[in-house]
């Protein structure tokens, strides 16, 4: 089951989003950021697998999850991962039925011509996310850290670091891919402090936009 | 606490190594190393400074280019990223000043994988770049750890150890020469540079 979701995600980069992307060859940065996203999304293990299941054993759900980069200026992990789960909390799952041949269907609202299916979900409902996994990505360069860098100040700078906390407060991703500064525990600290604070605002940010959406 | 391993091994013990490095593994490439961790093996094979360097690239620096070859099959995401992070890891400890103008290309080929199997394909890298006598700022170190349901951390896990952890943890260390170096050169701060991280992949949550 959950092979579905981690191969079901993809990160794409149109020419549009950045001059350095050419059409027809992927984009350099694509598959790192697809595979730093399945890894955060499975470790978090915020969805419960299931609620994606409708006949044990026969059926299930298959989520798809595509992303498309259309402004790249920096932190495009960071950016993924909001719009990723702001995506996940607003997938509404349609109800459906099993008829005799034991095929699924969806239930239509005309409930007098199809009253002799049986019903495996009888309303539309939203996925139950647990604790969110929020990141950040910050850049070192001596005794400074610099929080969410835009493309140009990535470009400059080698060494990045990206710290994913959930709301729950567990460290879901320590990630930094090389580069010449290394990290510190002082340095780690400040990062992780840093995410904390992001993870609030994020949070808030994150309630109200689907709040506004709902009415 | 203590925490039965299936390979009777504690907790923090590394499986056992098999390094071997000369140009009597590969002849034709210029600094090859073979990497085993118990069943985990690595090849990895170095070319160059060869002239010349692509577009994109920045001329007036060595650049690096890393090649993963997985054991069967085709290139998918995993190895890119696998990929990404050699090729960045080694741009951090090569001298990329003194020989501008140049790429060296890094071959890693997987023999077996049973766990481990990116630490182990970075301490191969790094052996044969020795082996291929390409300045190098200092030696990296790669293990990985995992951590249990109940926050034992088990150095060095099987693939089937890995599967049931709850977490793990790739790292990778700088090792510095110390023997021509003067006292007090390898702090930075009020820590030694062995304790600095040079590189760190996690996967699951932990606290």
């Amino acid at each position: 089951m959950l092979i579905f979701v981690i191969s079901a995600i993809d990160f794409h980069m149109p020419p549009i989003c950045s001059p350095i992307v050419r059409p027809g060859r992927p984009a350099e940065a694509s598959p790192m950021v697809s595979k730093q996203l399945s890894n955060t999304i499975s470790s978090s293990r915020m969805t419960d697998l299931k609620e994606l299941s409708l006949v044990s054993g026969k059926a299930a759900w298959m989520a798809y999850l595509d992303i498309y980069c259309l402004d790249a200026d920096g932190a495009l992990f960071d950016a993924a991962l909001l719009s990723a789960i702001a995506a996940l909390s607003h997938l509404q799952i349609p109800s459906i039925a099993m008829n005799d041949d034991g095929k699924i269907v969806l239930v239509s609202d005309e409930d007098g011509q199809k009253r002799a299916q049986e019903p495996v979900n009888k309303e539309k409902r939203k996925l139950t996310l647990r604790s969110i996994p929020f990141s950040l990505t910050c850049i070192l360069h001596k005794n400074y850290i610099l929080a969410d860098p835009t493309a140009e100040e990535e470009s400059i700078m080698e060494t990045h670091v990206t710290v994913v906390l959930d709301t729950s407060g567990q460290l879901i991703s320590l990630y930094k891919p090389g580069g010449p500064v290394l990290a510190y525990t002082s340095a780690i600290q400040d990062c992780a402090a840093l995410t904390r604070q992001r993870v609030k605002e994020l949070n808030n940010f994150l309630d109200k936009a689907n709040s506004a959406m709902e009415v | 606490m203590e925490t039965d391993r299936p390979d009777s091994q504690t907790p923090n013990q590394l499986r056992p190594l098999a390094c071997s490095c000369s140009c009597s593994i590969l002849h034709r490439s210029h600094g090859s190393a073979s990497w085993a961790q118990r069943e985990t093996k690595v090849l990895a094979a170095v070319y160059g400074p060869k002239a010349g360097t692509k577009k994109n690239e920045n001329p007036k620096k060595a650049s690096i280019k890393v090649i993963w070859k997985p054991k069967t099959g085709q290139i998918g995401k995993v190895e890119k990223e696998y990929e990404m992070i050699l090729k960045r890891t080694l741009e951090s400890i090569c001298i990329r000043t003194i020989y501008p103008n140049t790429t060296t290309l890094v071959i890693v080929q997987i023999v077996h994988d049973d766990g481990v199997l990116l630490p182990c394909a970075i301490n191969a890298a790094c052996v044969a770049l020795v082996d291929a006598r390409i300045p190098l700022k200092h030696l990296v170190v790669a293990i990985c750890c995992s951590i249990t349901d109940s926050g034992c951390i088990i150095l060095d896990p099987t693939k089937d150890q890995e599967e049931k952890m709850k977490a793990f943890i790739n790292l990778v260390f700088p090792n510095t020469i110390v023997s021509v170096l003067p006292e007090g050169s390898l702090q930075e701060g009020s820590e030694t540079m062995a304790h600095g991280i040079m590189t760190s992949i996690t996967q699951g949550a932990m606290s």
